[in-house]
């Protein structure tokens, strides 16, 4: 039972932090997007 | 003689084949899948076809070299994402989470079935179908417990077909109809260069996150990366439809075809298909809550009837939270915000399946 606590935390934990970095990911990639369209159209 | 050596476990199968076929044909349950499964289970069934013979039968050799040298889930993904739009998920990137809230029911599901007695790897298998994912569950089943495949497949996808009667009651036990009648702020438009990037980067950090979720996350953004980037229409259209359609048809027919009498006949299925339905249950509750916990520390508040649509039936579920919230409020139109989440939901359960992956192998 301990090693299936161990998966469940690790689980869940693992979903959040690849879903945590993809969020970060996502709003970097809207920022340097919007950022160069600015620069593209003065 | 083939009619001489039938047992009474066949004649129960056939049976189980017939209900299937039914249900996909007179019931529209799924039938893309639930038609070959269903056929599958009735050949697989009858004697001395040599049909699923180790190193000879024909559909043996579909199951073999397409499911278990691990071909067909990751080549049905690349369908998906062709036919993906991330566009409402990358309007408003917070609803990634609700994908994840969602994926707790999977872990839930995981541990239930581990006091019950399944072994890590069958309770994985087991608790994945709260992902909702059919390819995702047959992925796993396939590495962690192949002689779980055909029962955690047909319980995959009869739940996913039966999402608007699960669902439902579990979203209005855990809110409130003032919640439900919430009004979402319109999101932004997502320029395409954002659309075409954003299949790069999340294979990127996804895999790195969790290496072994590569196979599935590969794939699926790769099509998405063919619809999106508008340079390779032909490989598009053929990701989307002829290599979807014609892998679905070897996918089905394999699943069905592990579903013999003596694999199938056995106590653990009653407990696959109780823990299956458990599992869609907690995810969708696990989706509504994580919602609500969102909206402690949101000004803009998020109806948490999309966290239901973390569970991905994509795009069943988002209908239903639609459907649901307008019950609410008549004037309210979730579906594009569901889908958001509702497509998260996938990227979670290929992570969710990663992860067991990493640990279980």
């Amino acid at each position: 039972m301990g090693e299936a606590l161990v998966i469940f935390i690790n689980g869940i934990l693992g979903v959040f932090l690849g879903m945590s970095v993809l969020y970060g990911a996502m709003h970097l990639l809207a920022y340097v997007v919007k950022r160069a369209t600015k620069e593209e159209t003065p | 003689m083939g009619l001489l050596a039938v047992t009474p476990g066949m004649v129960f199968m056939w049976v189980v084949a017939g209900v299937l076929l039914y249900l996909a044909i007179a019931r529209q349950f799924e039938p893309l899948l639930l038609l070959p499964i269903g056929f599958g289970i009735l050949v697989a069934n009858l004697p001395l076809t040599g049909l699923m013979e180790p190193g000879e039968g024909l559909i043996w050799r579909f199951y073999h070299y397409g499911l278990q040298w691990e071909v067909i889930p990751p080549v049905i993904f690349l369908g998906l994402g062709a036919l993906t739009d991330f566009g409402p998920m990358l309007a408003r990137p917070s609803l990634i989470f609700l994908g994840a809230g969602a994926q707790v029911g999977v872990y839930v599901t995981f541990f239930i079935a581990r006091l019950l007695g399944m072994s890590l790897p069958e309770a994985a298998t087991t608790g994945i179908i709260g992902g909702a994912d059919g390819p995702t569950t047959i992925y796993l089943a396939t590495r962690l417990a192949p002689h779980m495949l055909g029962s955690c497949a047909v319980a995959a996808y009869s739940y996913m077909a039966l999402v608007p009667i699960i669902q439902p009651p579990v979203m209005k036990l855990l809110t409130t109809q003032a919640e439900r009648a919430i009004v979402m702020k319109k999101s932004r438009k997502v320029p395409k260069v954002e659309r075409i990037l954003f299949p790069i980067v999340a294979t990127l950090v996804t895999v790195l996150v969790v290496p072994a979720s590569a196979p599935l996350m590969v794939m699926f953004m790769l099509g998405n990366l063919f619809k999106e980037s508008g340079v390779v229409e032909r490989l598009s259209g053929a990701a989307q439809n002829e290599l979807m359609n014609i892998v679905t048809i070897f996918l089905g027919l394999s699943v069905g075809a592990t579903m013999n009498a003596a694999t199938f006949l056995q106590p653990k299925v009653i407990f696959i298909f109780l823990l299956g339905l458990t599992a869609f249950a907690v995810s969708t509750a696990s989706g509504v809550l994580f919602a609500k916990f969102m909206n402690l520390f949101l000004k803009d508040k998020i109806n948490p009837l999309i966290g239901a649509a973390g569970v991905s039936a994509v795009p069943m579920s988002a209908r239903v939270v639609h459907q649901v919230g307008s019950e609410a409020n008549k004037k309210n139109y979730l579906l594009m915000f569901a889908m958001g989440p509702n497509i998260a939901g996938v990227i979670g359960t290929i992570l969710a399946a990663g992860v067991f992956l990493s640990m279980l192998q």
